[in-house]
């Protein structure tokens, strides 16, 4: 009932301007072409003001009725900014849980005091048709050089002499590409802990030697 | 009080080119121009008001203003259209005021295009949608 009234309104509004309009025409040779223009203005009015209640779409040419008025022909462009603002503070949600997760993991990676990690970086599945949608893809962890393997230290803050250091070498695929720097085992277990704790598989783990 | 200004400033004119078209008729029609122009001068401001009546009973119906301001166009190139030929036909050139106004609807063909492809396509839509 209100689209019928907005619509009759509208209908009504038009009919006058095109009224007022034809006052305005001159009086000789040229007001039959203008009257002409006018009323296929009027036509495409019409046509526009009955064609939004049925939603039919006028892309392709500069609207008549732009809705102004009452509110109507918006839907779409409302639909189409909900739908951005949407994935945008989707976009936003999964920033903040990787970002939280990264905390976590360096958290629970800080408690093994054997592996120095400077950074973490946590990748989970952002597209939302995903089945997977916000899981762990990989975690990756920038390991540094352990201070206690590290290089010699200066020699006013020597206190023990320099012990050389026990390398066990451990042929599993895990093994570092330096192997002298940190500890295997250390790192093994961060893997497991962090396997473990997020129910990700050891390949999801990926340690990156700095 | 406006209306008798008009009126009395047509009268002086249609009086002296009356009096002069005789004598010099060059003159006369320059008078005719000039009384024109000081007509259109003298309810130019007005037409400024009404101007903004159509355009604010547009906003309110909805209507966008690409449309009003070709209609806004096309009446103005009919009201130059017909002055000119007017004065043309009053100086006894009836062929150049033919011209005149045969420019001037070829122009008003013009500006309207794209309200004729519009009523096209939306008849077409119609069409199509009904079928």
């Amino acid at each position: 009932m209100e689209i019928i009234r907005n619509l009759v309104q509208s209908l009504v509004i038009i009919i006058i301007l095109a009224m007022f309009l034809e006052m305005l025409l001159p009086a000789g040779e040229m007001r039959t072409y203008v009257k002409m223009i006018m009323g296929l203005l009027v036509i495409i009015a019409v046509v526009q003001a009955v064609g939004s209640i049925a939603r039919w779409s006028f892309e392709e040419m500069p609207a008549v009725v732009t809705g102004a008025g009452d509110g109507r022909g918006q839907l779409p462009e409302i639909l189409e900014t909900g739908r951005k603002i949407s994935a945008r503070q989707q976009e936003l949600g999964i920033e903040q849980y990787r970002q939280g997760l990264a905390r976590q993991v360096t958290a629970l990676v800080n408690l093994n005091q054997e592996l120095p990690v400077l950074d973490v970086e946590v990748n989970v599945e952002s597209e939302s048709g995903k089945p997977g949608f916000g899981q762990i893809k990989e975690i990756i962890l920038t390991v540094g050089e352990n201070p206690e393997q590290a290089g010699p230290e200066p020699e006013g803050e020597k206190l023990v002499d320099n012990v050389t250091p026990v390398t066990v070498q451990v042929g599993s695929p895990g093994t570092p590409d330096k192997p002298g720097a940190v500890n295997p085992k250390a790192v093994a277990g961060i893997v497991g802990v962090l396997t473990n704790f997020y129910n990700i598989k050891p390949e999801q783990v990926k340690i990156i030697y700095n | 009080m406006d209306v008798l200004q008009i009126v009395a400033i047509g009268l002086m004119a249609t009086v002296l080119i009356g009096v002069l078209r005789s004598q010099r008729p060059e003159l006369a029609v320059l008078l005719s121009v000039a009384a024109g122009v000081i007509l259109f001068l003298l309810v130019l401001g007005k037409i400024g008001s009404i101007v903004g009546i159509i355009t604010d009973l547009s906003a309110r119906a909805g209507i966008s203003m690409v449309y009003l301001g070709t209609i806004m166009k096309i009446i103005g190139i009919a009201y130059i259209a017909e002055f000119g030929a007017q004065i043309c036909r009053d100086a006894g050139e009836g062929a150049v005021a033919t011209k005149i106004e045969f420019a001037a609807k070829i122009l008003i063909m013009v500006l309207a295009v794209p309200i004729v492809v519009a009523v096209l396509q939306s008849l077409l839509k119609l069409l199509g949608e009904a079928g």
